[in-house]
């Protein structure tokens, strides 16, 4: 069973399964986006429970890309096991290049897994609360009544005498500076803008939407926050920085060879 | 919209001059005058590359998202010169009717020149998924182009191959940075939409290539079709849509901008 399951053809399969998948997916998705998006707030039971059970002939492709890639996980973690057990066994007889290119690429395998696992944990163990409308000096409770965020202030910028008419007047940056305070009455305050969350207590605060947009709007100032708690964020990080190791060394490794040979002949 | 964008005059003028000297290079490449032929690819790659840099420079820092119609003949002719650079000569210059076939469908089929100025766009991480994104869709299709074409001067070459393999590269830098700018600006790692799956896909149907061409299973001639299958699905996933899918010709108002 354990050799079966780290055969590299089972592996070949497994990938250009997935790929085929992931395409007909994409094509569902184009005409279903909103059975999708949705999976973005709900976490992958919630979402299984409303819109993945009850919409099987849009969803299978996704479960089946589920199954794929547990099936590919599995196998690359007998593959990469026995080749880590082979590797270290003629350690002694390999020249230490070969030992980094070959190991660059365990590396990568391992990076692989942990990307997925981190997935599966943002999607089933993540927290999730999407439109938290604050208004200037307005709070919030985040979870229990004793983590509260705050809006202390807010900047909006605008566009003005830009090479681009278009963008006259569009909003040009906006910020807005959180306070934080927990159960200790811990006070903290923390600039957040778009594409810059602020972090506090293991959650994440992601500015997805504001007003007003235009400038000499009398509308009520507000941000709309997203809160994410996202245990398997950290996982990913980890993963793609592994990968990325395992992808230098591999192709320093490559360069390095064919150098040499080149340099011989 | 069009007439705001008069500065864009000059990225668009310089990369009509860039075409020219592309053309230029191909015909001196026909004619066998392989002298002149690098030399117009040099002159075309110098001006286009002033072309990407003052287009990039005056939308920064929004990022221009659908740029690739214009920068991957930049692509083209860069990896074309690295190859001459490195004594492929051949290889190097058999991609020149590449570069100027792109071209000329930037300048004819293309939508426009122009940025979606969205405020999201305003991140490092999305320049560099996007530029990285196109390295990685020029290195698979020059890979495709010198695997059909080696396979009908009857060559056995690593070189596709090679192409592949850095244009995965490439592809992983761009999946990592995506990753970071998605979860920077809307809080999660996954872009559920389209445009990601797809994406995923060609990831994984190259990840299947490489793990065949590295355990050595399959020979160059099957691998070949197998890197021309990856090209057609970046060409109708990435790059059509892009031009605004299948439609007539078209050379678009300079004038307009």
């Amino acid at each position: 069973m354990w050799e079966f399951s780290g055969r590299w053809d089972i592996s070949v399969w497994l990938l250009f399964g997935a790929a085929v998948d992931l395409m007909i997916g994409s094509a569902v998705m184009k005409q279903h986006e909103y059975v999708f998006s949705s999976l973005s707030r709900l976490t992958l039971q919630e979402w299984t429970g409303t819109y993945g059970m009850g919409n099987l002939n849009i969803t299978w492709w996704f479960y089946l890309s589920i199954l794929l890639l547990f099936l590919l996980a599995v196998n690359t973690f007998v593959c990469t096991t026995n080749g880590v057990i082979v590797l270290l066994k003629r350690f002694s007889s390999m020249s230490k290049q070969v030992f980094f290119l070959r190991f660059s690429i365990h590396i990568m395998h391992i990076s692989f897994i942990l990307v997925l696992a981190g997935h599966l944990v943002s999607h089933v163990a993540g927290v999730n609360l999407p439109n938290n409308i604050l208004q200037k000096n307005g709070t919030i409770s985040v979870c229990s009544p004793n983590f509260k965020v705050g809006l202390k202030d807010m900047k909006i910028e605008f566009e003005k005498e830009t090479r681009f008419k278009t963008l006259e007047g569009d909003v040009k940056d906006v910020s807005a500076i959180l306070s934080f305070a927990d159960s200790k009455m811990c006070v903290q305050e923390k600039l957040i803008s778009v594409n810059r969350p602020a972090w506090f207590e293991g959650f994440s605060f992601h500015l997805d939407d504001f007003s007003p947009k235009s400038e000499g709007s009398k509308r009520e100032p507000y941000i709309k926050l997203t809160i994410k708690k996202d245990p398997g964020v950290s996982l990913q990080v980890a993963g793609v920085a592994f990968f990325s190791i395992g992808l230098s060394v591999y192709l320093f490794s490559v360069i390095r060879s064919r150098f040499n040979r080149d340099r011989e002949t | 919209m069009y007439e705001t964008l008069i500065s864009l005059c000059f990225p668009i003028n310089s990369f009509y001059i860039a075409t020219l000297f592309y053309v230029a290079s191909l015909t001196f490449f026909f004619l066998s005058r392989e002298g002149l032929a690098k030399s117009f690819l040099g002159l075309g790659l110098i001006v286009h590359t002033i072309s990407e840099i003052s287009g990039r420079f005056l939308m920064w820092p929004y990022c221009n998202m659908f740029a690739e119609p214009f920068f991957l003949p930049w692509c083209f002719s860069a990896i074309s010169f690295i190859l001459i650079l490195s004594r492929k000569e051949k290889d190097g210059l058999s991609i020149i009717p590449l570069v100027v076939i792109f071209s000329i469908s930037a300048i004819l089929f293309s939508e426009g020149y122009y940025s979606s100025f969205s405020l999201k766009s305003k991140s490092i991480f999305s320049h560099i998924f996007h530029l990285f994104n196109f390295i990685a869709h020029a290195c698979f299709l020059s890979g495709a182009y010198l695997a059909i074409y080696t396979i009908f001067k009857n060559k056995k070459k690593d070189i596709p191959h090679h192409m592949v393999i850095w244009g995965f590269a490439f592809c992983c830098m761009a999946g990592a940075s995506g990753m970071l700018w998605n979860y920077m600006g809307w809080s999660d790692t996954i872009s559920w939409n389209h445009y990601y799956f797809h994406s995923v896909a060609i990831w994984f149907y190259y990840s299947g290539f490489l793990h065949l061409h590295l355990l050595r299973k399959w020979d160059l001639k099957k691998g070949a079709w197998v890197i021309l299958g990856g090209a057609l699905l970046v060409l109708y996933f990435d790059y059509l849509p892009q031009i605004g899918g299948i439609h007539l010709p078209g050379v678009f108002d300079v004038n307009l901008y």
